[in-house]
């Protein structure tokens, strides 16, 4: 085999993925990292499994510069990427130690001779399905949660490095500090014997204390005492922008059309973003701890952003709180960087406020889509057009022009933030994505317009598929209730991808006749993510009167062969219970050119009584390449939800989120 | 100003250095090296810093040093001695709930000091409004409230 299957090619060994101990233990080294989604334990079970050995001899080192460069770990694709290549490389060592078929692989016949033999050259001399699975499949329980739930150490926030002091970054979204007001600065280190250092270049402005108290405290100070100026201009100019086309809609009752916009989504993740640097005593080498998405792709950026070469870094990942897209992971490591480079030797742990973590990292964009349909007269869909818009959904580092690390803007020699662009074709696209219909309809025209920012946004969960897929989903039922036909009938008979009809059946089958409780709507929302990924289904059943309570999720997948059965439905219900919270509550506030929140009451989201009970399922397709299942509920779930909120209401409500305030609008 | 005082931190007797106004969170992470009690936003907003003071849950970001009169229980002391689970903490193991899992130390504490108050006689709707004062963001709220429910259900 010479070509590249999920993130293996053709160069890699054996022993670039798996090491074996002296003490017969299996060290498994992926690049995609644990962000909370449980990867960690779905890749050792996928190395369990074929190596016939219990999940309790393998471990996963913590991915870092040293380790295999799988860029971000984004877009559902670990398991079809890191799993793929782990499972080849597992099943290689199989057959290259010759063990028989089903038995377990002896470790201690393992030699560095093994280890070097390349993975694919390996398969080159027999023709099988490299896929399928070979041995019973063995699960991986989290490891991680004991630890966890017991107070130890996990998060980056909580490393103690010798002689580790911290950082604090003064700074407000949208606005720049008044260096003629610094006088302030100076007052502040005088006064608090625990402030070592005030760091300054140009409008960066950092703070070092001997505890992190001391410098949230000392920050908190010069933030009051100095004057700010606004910043609306800070973002580069989108040269790609384009003005909305004039849309001639006929209003014909055989055309069908729905417009839908959801609002600047944050990622507020419960822990503020954090970071560790280390500067070298030489200051030519320095040390990153960090819980960004991709170690090597933060790498080659701070090396850009300093003009270092790419050896002169180290970036370990080590756990922060949740993440679910770009956020302001990557530009703390580089605030860390900057700061500890004042101090070679110290390390310099760095932690975001909780207002900056919401307002000053990157936002999901605001979107538009618009979805027009025209059926025949028997109520087929004959025609299908598709128009989305809005900022790019890409600002990551090294996917744009120029250096996309905020401090960056901030400092003397640096430079502007470059403007979010739009995933390629390739990778799903952000606006584009999901724009195709899972149904078997004729796309006559698609059309997508990317704005220039407005704020700082990049990719949050699904990107552009939780819009797309509520617009389709949302014209579908339309068009059902029009011509009164049932609306899982009606997606039936515009569906021929068969496991996209298993999903649909199998949810409705277990949503049963009733809806759940006092409930007065339901709907269903349908898609396969990207139109590549995982296959989603999902039910709502809601009450709602003046405001939205979901009362039942049923969500349904295909997301190809199961590695952990557990570790699926568990990202299955937090992406449903997350997209509820899009979809109910969730609408950045905006001001000056920027985010403007500073604390949780500015960004409401779900809390626990506005949480249903959600049933998820997953159907297992064994020898099916793994498809990911983090993103694959987003747009089904926020569909299933409006369209139970347009079956109770009688009134379709297409400005996301669907408050109370949206809902009287609506009446009205 | 730093002035040394005394606290009680998991059943043991602490000496601390720090200013009165350090609000506890500070305290526990930094000179005691507690670190399982979490900053998520310094204004009593998120409940990932919840501790127990004399067995009631507080926010220990919203309380400084000065003002700590009675013993505090953090996340950290909970398992016994030998390693043996809290209920709780079991009954979070066993449905595996938690994702990023950055909430559930100050979660798990609440929870505590519920079950302890109203055992076997807790209901789902009351765990729903109880949790309320906590934020979850990777939607685990559904294992999170069954687990409560399970732990809550063997104590005698």
């Amino acid at each position: 085999m010479t070509m590249s299957v999920g993130s293996l090619t053709p160069d890699h060994r054996i022993g670039d993925w798996l090491d074996v101990t002296a003490d017969g233990k299996v060290v498994v080294r992926s690049g995609k990292v644990e962000l909370g989604q449980g990867i960690t334990s779905a890749l050792i079970g996928v190395v369990a499994t074929e190596l016939g050995i219990d999940p309790k001899f393998v471990m996963c080192v913590a991915p870092s510069t040293e380790g295999p460069d799988e860029g971000f770990t984004a877009g559902s694709l670990s398991m079809s990427m890191s799993g793929t290549a782990l499972r080849l490389a597992s099943r290689a060592l199989r057959r290259v130690t010759a063990t028989g078929e089903g038995l377990p692989v002896d470790l201690a016949s393992v030699t560095a001779v093994h280890l070097e033999v390349g993975v694919l050259e390996v398969f080159a001399e027999i023709d099988e399905n490299p896929l399928a699975p070979s041995m019973p499949r063995r699960e991986a329980q989290r490891t991680d949660l004991v630890a966890k739930l017991t107070g130890q150490p996990v998060y980056v926030h909580d490393l103690r490095l010798p002689g580790q002091i911290f950082g604090r970054v003064i700074r407000r979204a949208g606005q720049c500090l008044d260096l003629a007001s610094s006088a302030a600065i100076d007052h502040v280190r005088l006064q608090d014997p625990d402030v070592v250092k005030i760091v300054r270049d140009g409008t960066f402005l950092g703070v070092l204390a001997r505890t992190e108290y001391a410098a949230i405290r000392a920050a908190e100070k010069i933030e009051t005492a100095l004057e700010w100026v606004s910043l609306e201009d800070r973002l580069g100019e989108t040269s790609s922008s384009q003005e909305t086309v004039d849309r001639a809609l006929t209003t014909d009752d055989r055309f069908h059309y729905v417009r839908v916009t959801r609002p600047y989504l944050l990622h507020a993740s419960i822990g503020p973003a954090c970071a560790i640097a280390r500067w070298d005593d030489s200051g030519s080498f320095v040390e990153v701890w960090t819980h960004s998405q991709g170690v090597h792709p933060l790498r080659r950026e701070l090396a850009r952003a300093l003009g270092l070469d790419v050896s002169a870094f180290h970036v370990v990942h080590i756990p922060g709180a949740g993440c679910y897209g770009h956020n302001g992971a990557d530009d703390v490591a580089y605030d860390a960087v900057l700061l500890a480079r004042s101090m070679p030797g110290v390390p310099i742990q760095v932690t975001w406020s909780r207002a900056q973590d919401l307002s000053c990292g990157p936002a999901g964009p605001a979107m538009e889509v618009e979805v027009a349909a025209e059926t025949d007269d028997t109520g087929h869909i004959v025609n299908w057009d598709w128009y989305g818009s809005g900022e790019g959904h890409i600002a990551r580092p090294g996917t744009v022009a120029g250096v996309s690390l905020l401090a960056h803007s901030e400092i003397q020699n640096g430079s502007p933030m470059p403007a979010s662009a739009d995933p390629s074709v390739a990778i799903g696209g952000g606006i584009i994505r999901n724009s195709r219909p899972i149904y078997d309809v004729p796309l006559r025209h698609a059309e997508s317009t990317l704005r220039p920012s407005h704020i700082r946004t990049s990719a949050i969960r699904s990107l552009g598929a939780y819009l797309n897929v509520i617009a389709i989903e949302v014209l579908m039922e339309d068009i059902a209730r029009s011509h009164g036909v049932d609306p899982v009938e009606f997606r039936l008979a515009h569906l021929i991808d068969e496991r996209g009809i298993a999903v649909l059946l199998r949810a409705v089958e277990l949503a049963g006749e009733a809806s759940v409780g006092e409930s007065n709507g339901r709907g269903i929302g349908v898609a396969r993510y990207k139109g590549t990924g995982a296959w989603c289904a999902v039910v709502a059943d809601v009450e709602c009167i003046y405001r939205v309570q979901v009362d039942q999720l049923i969500v349904v997948a295909d997301v190809g062969e199961v590695v952990s059965r557990d570790g699926v439905l568990h990202q299955l219900e937090g992406g449903a219970i997350q997209s509820l919270s899009w979809t109910l509550h969730e609408s950045a506030p905006i001001a000056r050119g920027a985010v403007n929140a500073t604390g949780w009451t500015d960004y409401p989201m779900a809390r626990f009584t506005d949480v249903p009970s959600v049933i998820a399922e997953v159907i297992d397709r064994p020898g099916e390449p793994f498809l990911g299942a983090g993103e694959a509920a987003a747009g089904p779930t926020g569909a299933a939800i409006a369209n139970a909120v347009t079956s109770a209401l009688g009134v379709r409500l297409t400005e996301l989120p669907l408050t109370p305030a949206a809902i009287t609008r609506a009446l009205q | 100003m730093t002035v040394a005082r005394r606290l009680t931190i998991n059943e043991e007797i602490v000496n601390v250095e720090s200013r009165d106004d350090e609000p506890l969170l500070w305290v526990l992470r930094g000179q005691l090296g507690l670190v399982g009690t979490r900053f998520g936003c310094g204004e009593g907003e998120c409940g990932a810093c919840t501790v127990l003071m004399g067995g009631r849950p507080l926010t220990s970001c919203s309380i400084r040093v000065s003002d700590v009169t009675e013993p505090v229980t953090t996340v950290e002391g909970l398992a016994s001695p030998d390693g043996t689970l809290h209920p709780v903490q079991q009954a979070f193991v066993d449905l595996q709930a938690g994702q990023c899992g950055y909430c559930i130390s100050g979660i798990v504490m609440r929870a505590v000091a519920l079950v302890d108050r109203r055992g076997a006689d807790l209901t789902e709707a009351e765990v729903r409004l109880e949790l309320d004062a906590h934020l979850c963001r990777c939607g685990d709220h559904t294992r999170i409230v069954a687990a409560v429910l399970q732990a809550a259900s063997i104590k005698q």
